[in-house]
Order: structure tokens, then C-alpha cells, then sequence
């Protein structure tokens, strides 16, 4: 299982944003970096973090901490 | 560096993979503008790295290859003097490539083929192109591997993390290849090394070199070797044989492929390699930094990396089936990535025959200034010349006033700079053409001469007076009363430092840095 604060590790360095400006509960609108070019390169890193695929329809699912946590546990059965 | 990447495809992952160098991307929508546009680039490299399957597919097929052609070609000739990296096309998994698209003229393989034979004869027409072989660097990866359907719909990113990576690898080494001086001069032994067996032993008729099996090993390296001087880098031997032993091979051997004449300097004896090896550069004017050395022998090459640390000694393979593979996809681009050929460096090894020959000459007591007929030319401000003299700038080290390097970039900057003038010195003498050898940087605001420079090669024959000769002409044309030049040791550069007091300029002579002033009439 991994948890908010695993996936928000990612996330901040992935954006070069700060961890402390993402919270547990963050979407992409919440932040700045968080753009269409940075939800790719976060979906990038969370599939080489956690070994997972995230499909095309499933994009538009993880683009929040909260989403991306269901998203990795699921999958990961 | 500070690099420009151009694409009709999302780059920006690219970033992190190009190790120390700062990349921009100017984005997917905004490069065909950038392509057209006639703003200074602002960059010390450009990579326009195009998806040739992302224009295939779009609204205007098949021709928009054509199109993109003009624009790449156009916008690198309107930008000589940067360095430019284009790309020849990779296969996507994608691609509509059936047998019957194979045969079609507007088919991917026609496609792919314009493309090419396109980037390659744009980046020979630049000073300072390079065309980066996507297909054949990443040969050995799976494409399914290198791409991703996902993220191309998602970001029109074509790549996946593990193709950034590799592309970011393959980049990088290009653009080092541009600042890092290359190795000149590969040594070579010959016993298990150019040829199987000893020769002392096996004779020349019993050693492996041949049409098959392990004797078909040795004579692919020694094509491969063949093709490496060509490509400007010189083969030397260094080997523990009797004088003679490559003329006594080739005289009794048919599959024998290097001859005397392949190599600028043969050294065979029994005295431990590396003093011999230290003579060699030596009598080629080379530092030694500037060698490699092949062995098969674990002993011959502790010995000459205990002696010799500055030469480089690689691993010999353990398997004769390897040293193609090895010779091409390690020890070259680790040693000798050149970016750019010169027309110098294709001449390589006549050059330096011709100057063994001059070396022999001047032994035999000819008078041997006088005789060698030498005839100098000057090229300034030209900018068809900016690779060697860029190139220049980043070799010489022994005569050079002030050690100061320049970026094609900015060399091409001072070449248009209308305050600066850039002098290039043409050599020749009877024994051959040695080409672009000097040059002398003389900055008119200041006055001053910035910098002159001449390759080691033909040091001590009066070219640098005669440059300095120029340079003072070009100055007093200019209405220069008074010229002042710069000296600046550095570790290598005590043959220069006399120069400027030899040659009438008066000042702070001595020290690490002084400039001296010289009346011109």
C-alpha cells in the first residue's frame, strides 16, 4: 500500500515544486507546475516509482494525490 | 552548454537526461515559427530533433517532408556558425509499413530515405552540422521499448522514459564530442593485437589474418582500422619486433590489410614500450594526451599506465570476434568522437608523413628552411573556415599567447564582429598541403593583438613571424599606431613566451601575464 505522502514525494520532485506546497488532498489545479506537460511527466514517474501502467483513460483519473493513491493501490491489488 | 531543441514533438522530458547541459524547448506549437523566423539564436548548440512520422501522418502527408526540409536547410544556412545536431529518421512502431507502402514512392521507405539522404547533405553543408544517427545508435533497443502510444496521445510526447533516457545519452555525447578535445593518434601493437599469433614465432605466412574464421576477425579490424584513418585519426605502431616485420608480412601475405604506408610512425624494437612510446609523440609533436594505446598484453598496458598516465589504455577484448564491435562502439566514441571532419583532419596522416619526411630532411643536413619551398596564404574574417579555426583555439597548447578557447559560436561572432579581425594562415611546402595552421585573433578597438596561435606541427619554420608579419599589416591598414599583445602562461605554453619580446614588443616581460607594446612604422 502506498500512501498520500509516497505519491507526493514523487509529484514535488517530478514539478520541482516544493513538498510542502502539496497537500495530501492536492489536484492538479492546485497547482501551478501541475500543467497538461507536467501531468505527463508525473504519470512518467509514478509508473517507474511504483511499477504500474497507467493507461490512456486513466490519465485524466490520477490527476489529483488522491486519485494517483486509488489508483497505484488498485492496481497493485 | 547552453542547448536550443527544436522539435514537432514534445522534448521536454528530454531535460534531465542531457546530464550537465541546460536545454530550452521552445514547444510543439511553436516550431515551425522558429524554423521561419530570423531571430539570433541564442544558444551554444541547436538540436532539431523531428518526428518524421508525426509529418507523414498529419493533414498534409507525405509532402510536408519536403516542406520541413526547406525550412531545416534554410534556417541552418542562415546560422553557419552554430553548432547543429539533426537526426535521421526513426522507425515508429506506428508507421503504415506494409510490403506493399515498402514499394511505394510516397511509402515510408521512400520517406525515410529523402529524409535522410536530406539531414545528411544539410549537416555537410554546415561548418559546424552533425547528423545524429538515430537508427543505427539505438539498433540494439527495441523500439517498442524506446516509444509509447500513451503518452503520445495524452502530451504528443513520442517517447517513453527509457527512450528519453537513451536519447538523452546519445545527445549528450554529441554535444560533448563538440567541447572535449578528441585523441589524435592510435598505437598499436602488432602480435594478438593487428594480427593473430607472433610473428617471431608463427611467421608471416602462419600468423591470423585471413578470409575465415579467427584470421577473418583480425582482417575486419584491420579494415576497421583502414576506415578510422580515414575518418583523420593516425595509426602508429609501437611493437616488440624485429625492424621490418610489416614490410615482411605484406611481401608474403595476401590478407595482410595495413601496409607502412597506413601508419605515421612505426617503432619496432625490444626496449620497454613506454620510453619508445614518449619518443613517438615526441617525433609526431603530439602530447600525450593526445594517444591511445592498444595492447593485448595485460603487462604492456600496466606498464605504460604506471609510466604514462596521460595515455589512454583501453581494455583489450578478451575474444578476437569482439574487436570490431569493440574498436567502433568503444574505443571511438570514447576517444575519438569527433563531431566535425575538417578537411585537416581527413589529411591527417599524409600530413604527418609529409612532416617525418621534413623531420628526416632536416637530419640529413639540407638546407633544409630554404629547401622546403614553403608558401603561406591568409584568410580573414572567412567563415567557411570557422570549424578549424574554432578547432584551433580548442588543440593548440604549446604555441598559443593566451591559451584562449572559442566555441564555434563564438568564434563565428568574432569572425562577423566588425571591431575584430580573425587571420587565418594557410600552409604548404613540397613535401605536402598542411592547410589552416595558425591563426591571430586582433581585436581594432583595443588595438591589441588578442591572441595568436600555430599548431606545433610547424613551429620554428618563421610562419609565426610571418603571421605576426600579416597581422601588424592588417593593423597599420587600420591606422593602428601602436599594437599591443597578450601573454598568459599556462602549464604547456613556454615555447610562446619569448615571442612577443623576439618580435619588438616592449613591456612587463616576464611573470605569468603581461602585455607588451609594440611601435608599428
Amino acid at each position: 500500500m502506498i500512501t498520500a505522502a509516497d505519491v507526493v514525494e514523487v509529484v514535488a520532485r517530478e514539478l520541482g515544486t516544493p513538498a510542502e506546497m502539496i497537500g495530501v488532498d492536492a489536484s492538479a489545479a492546485d497547482v501551478p507546475a501541475w500543467d497538461s506537460l507536467g501531468h505527463v511527466r508525473v504519470c512518467m514517474a509514478i509508473e517507474t516509482t511504483f511499477d504500474v501502467v497507467i493507461d490512456l483513460d486513466s490519465m485524466e483519473s490520477v490527476k489529483s494525490v488522491g486519485g494517483i493513491v486509488d489508483f497505484v493501490n488498485a492496481a497493485h491489488g | 552548454m547552453n542547448v536550443l531543441v527544436i522539435s514537432n514533438v514534445t522534448m521536454d522530458p528530454l531535460g534531465p537526461f542531457l546530464s550537465s547541459h541546460q536545454a530550452r524547448f521552445p514547444g510543439v506549437g511553436a516550431w515551425p515559427s522558429v524554423l521561419a523566423g530570423d531571430a539570433a539564436v541564442d544558444a551554444d548548440a541547436v538540436i532539431i530533433h523531428v518526428d518524421v512520422d508525426a509529418l507523414r501522418l498529419g493533414v498534409n502527408g507525405p509532402e510536408h517532408i519536403d516542406l520541413v526540409i526547406d525550412l531545416v536547410g534554410r534556417w541552418v544556412d542562415q546560422n553557419p556558425g552554430v553548432p547543429i545536431v539533426l537526426n535521421t529518421a526513426l522507425c515508429q512502431p506506428g508507421s503504415p509499413f506494409s510490403f506493399a507502402d515498402g514499394v511505394r514512392r510516397d511509402g515510408v521507405v521512400a520517406d525515410v530515405a529523402r529524409w535522410n539522404e536530406a539531414m545528411r547533405r544539410i549537416a555537410a553543408s554546415s561548418p559546424y552540422g552533425i547528423l545524429a544517427d538515430l537508427a543505427y545508435m539505438l539498433r540494439d533497443r527495441a523500439m517498442a521499448d524506446l516509444t509509447t502510444s500513451r503518452y503520445w496521445y495524452a502530451g504528443r510526447i513520442r517517447y517513453s522514459r527509457d527512450g528519453f533516457e537513451s536519447l538523452g545519452a546519445l545527445y549528450t555525447a554529441v554535444l560533448c564530442s563538440l567541447v572535449e578535445p578528441a585523441r589524435k593518434v592510435l598505437v598499436l601493437d602488432l602480435d594478438n593485437t593487428v594480427w593473430g599469433g607472433v610473428l617471431g614465432e608463427d611467421g608471416p605466412l602462419g600468423i591470423l589474418v585471413g578470409e575465415d574464421g579467427v584470421g577473418r576477425c583480425f582482417r575486419d579490424f584491420q579494415f576497421a582500422l583502414q576506415q578510422l584513418a580515414r575518418a583523420g585519426v593516425l595509426l602508429a605502431v609501437l611493437s616488440k619486433n624485429d625492424p621490418g616485420a610489416i614490410e615482411e608480412v605484406v611481401a608474403a601475405n595476401p590478407m595482410q590489410v595495413l601496409d607502412p604506408g597506413d601508419f605515421v610512425d612505426v617503432d619496432l624494437g625490444w626496449d620497454p614500450k613506454p620510453g619508445r612510446l614518449a619518443a613517438m609523440a615526441d617525433r609526431l609533436g603530439v602530447g600525450r594526451d593526445a594517444l591511445v594505446f592498444l595492447d593485448d598484453s595485460p603487462f604492456e598496458r600496466g606498464a605504460m599506465e604506471a609510466a604514462m598516465p596521460e595515455v589512454a589504455v583501453p581494455a583489450f577484448p578478451a575474444h578476437p570476434e569482439l574487436l570490431v564491435d569493440w574498436l567502433n562502439n568503444t574505443v571511438v566514441p570514447t576517444h575519438f568522437a569527433r563531431a566535425v571532419l575538417t578537411t585537416e583532419d581527413v589529411a591527417k596522416t599524409a600530413q604527418y608523413r609529409a612532416r617525418e619526411a621534413r623531420r628526416v630532411a632536416v637530419q640529413d643536413g639540407a638546407d633544409f628552411l630554404a629547401g622546403l619551398d614553403i608558401k603561406l596564404s591568409y584568410v580573414i574574417d572567412d567563415v567557411r573556415h570557422l570549424a578549424r579555426l574554432a578547432q584551433l583555439t580548442q588543440k593548440t597548447n604549446q604555441f598559443n599567447l593566451t591559451t584562449e578557447r572559442f566555441a564555434p559560436r563564438e568564434m563565428a561572432q568574432l569572425i562577423e564582429a566588425s571591431d575584430t579581425r580573425v587571420i587565418g594562415v594557410f600552409y604548404e611546402d613540397r613535401f605536402g598541403r598542411e592547410g589552416i595552421v595558425g591563426l591571430a585573433i586582433l581585436d581594432l578597438r583595443k588595438a591589441e593583438l588578442r591572441n595568436l596561435l600555430l599548431s606545433c606541427r610547424v613551429l620554428g619554420r618563421g610562419v609565426e613571424e610571418a603571421l605576426l608579419a600579416e597581422v601588424e599589416e592588417i593593423a597599420r591598414a587600420e591606422g593602428i599606431k601602436t599594437l599591443a599583445a597578450r601573454y598568459m602562461r599556462s602549464a604547456r605554453n613556454q615555447v610562446a613566451a619569448d615571442f612577443l619580446d623576439r618580435n619588438g614588443f616592449r613591456g612587463a616581460a616576464g611573470g605569468d601575464t603581461w602585455t607588451g607594446r609594440k611601435e608599428l612604422e
